[in-house]
């Protein structure tokens, strides 16, 4: 699941890290980003985005910034904006090599 | 209302069926999850001393409720605010944190069945289940270091000899039985988790549920573990509070004619030794500290009682070693009773004859004579079994009356054989404990 000898990012772990690229986001507006820009085609679901948000943050993906009574907000890292450059690359080199086969 | 019966079950039996991951996209995605088997019961908490059984309260059915299981993060005995917040924002409720040992878990619900699986995709439901795999894995490694230890000191009381097998056996068998069945029911708690990943990793569809045959062995090892661990405590408990040491005899009532050495050994002058302690004599310190040693500290040294009893109950026999010492005109005098009643007079016979063989193989707990030197069988009315032996001033009896046995040894310069009449009295009951 993209661990410490990371692999390609999921779905979900990409389209999180892609929610934080702007700004800081919290629970809910990640919810929402997703859906919104996937149109409804990745749903996270509580304890998928509860999970993954544990994990970037013991990664140093992300870091928290806020945190307003339940309500926590998270900030993209430089090694969590490196990792999601890293898969968008990927990501363009197997679009690539496939458009070229095409 | 209380169901036996749990999250792992099959739905028929109550509300219980766990479920695995569906693919992302296809319908209702999957989640690790208990179904609502029978209309109209609500989980309400897990019950008490259990972790397999849950309590349930009636209410008006409601056809679309979902339960959903969410592992705890390590350490987690309540979910965290933010936890909260996300399964709040899609319109799950929590209910209770299940589950008290490797798995624990929070339960929400929603009534609604068109709403997201909590868990959208395999992967992250997967990485949940790291905690408690881990756990699962220290918990199983602890239980083994707790049955071996147990089985070591079950092994350490059987050797100890006569005295203390009945009583390593009676305590630390069923301690080591407990932690048998502990190990087992960590072990199948781990086999059927990792079980359950293993089908996660292979993406099968749904349903996917949690091992029930691997459940229903959990659900009977702990129906024996938790009966088990309540006796052991009770039996633990009970050793402690009605055990006592260096109980002087001048408060002791035992309930039976106590011999003493005032009686033997008495007479004009006959002074019972005092107790020494650490402020009047330095030399009640350590046993056996070498002369060449440096000086003990002040903490090693310690009131040494004399004319005292030591008691200690268990279950399964009463002990009791009654240490009595003094001086009179004869000279110095000691007498030590080792006192015992067992649970039958069978094993009161066993225990003498354990006595008797240790003493003769030269064993220094039981005996200070030389091990050659024999028993002799001497008819004294009212002991089924009467034995001793003499070598000088030092005597040794064994005797045994219906529970009761003893084991007396007598330094003094008194012949004993002139009170074996009242030393067999010793092993009448004359008063309740």
């Amino acid at each position: 699941m993209g661990g410490k000898d990371r692999g390609p990012l999921t779905e979900p772990m990409f389209y999180v890290l892609m929610s934080f690229l702007k700004r800081d986001m919290c629970g809910t507006e990640i919810t929402e980003f997703v859906a919104r820009k996937t149109r409804d085609r990745v749903r996270l679901g509580p304890g998928t985005l509860y999970t993954l948000l544990g994990k970037f943050q013991e990664e140093g993906l992300i870091q928290e910034t806020e945190v307003d009574g339940r309500k926590r907000t998270y900030r993209l890292t430089g090694k969590g904006r490196a990792v999601f450059q890293e898969e968008l690359d990927r990501l363009r080199a197997c679009l690539n090599d496939a458009e070229e086969e095409i | 209302m209380m169901q036996k019966g749990a999250f792992y079950e099959t739905a028929e039996r109550l509300c219980d069926k766990t479920s695995a991951c569906q693919r992302p996209g296809s319908s209702g995605h999957g989640a690790l999850a208990v179904r609502h088997g029978r209309p109209g019961l609500f989980l309400e908490r897990q019950a008490n001393f259990s972790t397999q059984s849950f309590r349930f309260r009636r209410g008006t059915p409601r056809n679309g409720r979902r339960y959903r299981l969410c592992p705890a993060k390590y350490g987690d005995t309540a979910p965290s605010e933010e936890l909260l917040e996300l399964y709040a924002d899609q319109g799950w409720q929590y209910v209770v944190c299940a589950g008290r040992g490797t798995i624990c878990v929070h339960v929400f619900f929603h009534d609604d069945p068109a709403a997201p699986e909590p868990f959208t995709d395999t992967d992250s439901l997967i990485y949940a289940l790291r905690t408690p795999i881990r756990r699962g894995f220290a918990t199983l490694l602890f239980s083994g270091y707790l049955l071996f230890h147990a089985i070591t000191r079950l092994s350490w009381g059987l050797d100890r000899g006569p005295i203390y097998r009945l009583e390593a056996i009676g305590f630390y068998v069923p301690i080591c039985i407990c932690f048998f069945l502990l190990l087992m029911d960590r072990g199948v708690n781990l086999a059927a988790l990792l079980l359950f990943r293993r089908r996660l990793r292979q993406e099968k569809q749904p349903p996917l549920p949690y091992s029930a045959t691997l459940f229903r062995a959990q659900t009977v090892l702990e129906a024996f573990i938790v009966p088990l661990f309540l006796f052991i405590l009770f039996s633990f408990g009970f050793s402690t509070l009605s055990s006592r040491s260096d109980l002087p005899l001048t408060n002791w009532d035992p309930d039976f004619p106590l011999l003493t050495l005032a009686e033997v050994d008495g007479g004009d002058g006959w002074t019972p030794d005092e107790n020494q302690t650490p402020d009047e004599n330095r030399t009640a310190g350590p046993q056996g500290w070498p002369d060449s040693f440096p000086p003990p500290p002040p903490s090693a040294f310690h009131t040494v009682t004399c004319n005292d009893v030591d008691i200690d109950r268990s279950l399964v026999r009463t002990r009791y070693f009654i240490d009595q010492s003094g001086s009179g005109a004869r000279g110095r005098a000691s007498m030590e009773i080792h006192y015992f009643i067992d649970p039958t007079a069978r094993s009161a016979q066993s225990l003498l004859e354990g006595l008797e063989q240790a003493a003769l193989t030269g064993d220094g707990y039981y005996s200070q004579l030389p091990a050659s030197l024999p028993f002799q069988e001497a008819a004294v009315p009212g002991a089924e079994a009467f034995r001793f032996r003499r070598d000088g001033i030092h005597w040794e009896i064994l005797a045994q009356k219906d529970r009761r046995a003893l084991l007396l040894s007598y330094e003094g310069s008194r012949d004993l054989s002139q009170w074996f009449p009242q030393i067999v009295q010793l092993l009448t009951q004359t008063s309740e404990p």
